[in-house]
């Protein structure tokens, strides 16, 4: 039940701010200070969501640690190309490797 | 694109565009919108995935598609949810994950300006990052408003049910897939894949760098609460940098 309160009312929520200056064009402009501020929500809230999903929960295991390798290649593979697809598919093929050797060994 | 070329000559003196139909101006937003399409595809497909392997009721795991509308979004509501975040939290982060909406909003307002009230709401629902990017690179070289609008529902129409079939099939074939697709890996690799290529000023590296040393540590505030912490400790970082280097 929580559940679906939390879907509609981020749905709410999310139709809301696309629609905010459709429907208040030409009467509202937003002030300097939230325009600053909203600037840096994407860089923010995006980092903090790779750094929590990536940090070790209880008790640190193996699997953390392939997870950090992997991501830390695929952010150096977005810098230097730029590429989606290119990312995703470089940290997924470390993993992938990573997988191997630890059953490997 | 290609497919837009042909239907935007402009005639010089005239604010019109050469007149189209309206069908035919919808055909060439969803032909715009294939290639988008096909990069997004298994994005939506992963998300589906996610909601499977989750321990979401499949109804509502699917429902994140329609309801949220956004590959990131659903993502991070799956993922807390299934972590057994609050509730607020939750809806916080989905919020702030879908902040940047409000600036394409924003800046297709004015396109949109005339239309029927029906129309904005349907169109406002469908904004989302390739409906977005199509339709600002088709309205710079189309000035006709009706044009626009009937090009913008073809492109973000098409994606819309592009979406909710990968997202679905996603979730059909998601235990098969979850094993080699672990979205533990998945989930960050992705949003760096966003995030990365566009952290270049300043302020913003400074934002994501601050957010990440405060998320570790945010870790151990109950319920998932650390990811609201950090994300406005990097959001003040930022704009404390920006102040300072202005």
């Amino acid at each position: 039940m929580i559940v679906w309160v939390v879907l509609v009312a981020g749905a709410v929520g999310s139709f809301a701010l696309r629609g905010a200056m459709v429907a208040l064009w030409g009467r509202w402009t937003p002030p300097v200070w939230f325009d600053q501020a909203t600037r840096y929500v994407a860089p923010a809230m995006l980092c903090a969501l790779v750094a929590a999903a990536l940090a070790p929960r209880g008790r640190p295991a193996p699997g953390d640690a392939m997870a950090v390798v992997a991501v830390a290649i695929g952010f150096v593979v977005a810098r230097r190309t730029g590429s989606f697809g290119g990312t995703v598919a470089a940290g997924l093929a470390v993993w992938w490797a990573l997988q191997l050797i630890s059953s490997a060994a | 694109m290609a497919a837009t070329a042909t239907t935007t000559q402009m005639r010089p003196g005239t604010s019109a565009g050469r007149a189209i139909g309206g069908g035919r101006a919808a055909m060439a937003g969803m032909r715009a919108m294939l290639p988008l399409l096909a990069a997004v595809a298994p994005y939506g497909l992963v998300v589906g995935a996610a909601a499977s392997e989750s321990d979401l009721d499949p109804a509502a795991g699917f429902s994140t598609s329609w309801l949220l509308y956004g590959g990131t979004a659903q993502l991070v509501a799956i993922r807390l949810l299934d972590a057994g975040a609050a509730a607020v939290v939750v809806v916080a982060t989905i919020l702030m994950v879908n902040t940047r909406l409000f600036f394409y909003g924003a800046e297709l307002a004015p396109h949109w300006a005339g239309s029927s009230r029906a129309w904005r709401v349907l169109a406002t629902y469908l904004i989302v990052d390739p409906s977005y990017l199509v339709a600002i690179e088709h309205n710079a070289s189309q000035p006709d408003r009706r044009a626009q609008r009937h090009f913008y529902m073809g492109a973000a129409g098409l994606l819309w049910i592009g979406w909710l079939a990968a997202n679905g099939t996603g979730l059909l074939v998601g235990e098969r897939v979850a094993g080699l697709f672990p979205i533990e890996v998945l989930m960050p690799l992705m949003l760096t894949a966003m995030l990365a290529p566009k952290l270049r000023e300043r302020p913003a590296v400074v934002a994501a760098a601050t957010a990440a040393t405060v998320a570790v540590p945010a870790t151990l505030l109950p319920m998932e609460s650390g990811l609201v912490v950090a994300g406005i400790a990097g959001i003040a970082a930022g704009v404390g940098s920006e102040r300072w280097t202005a």
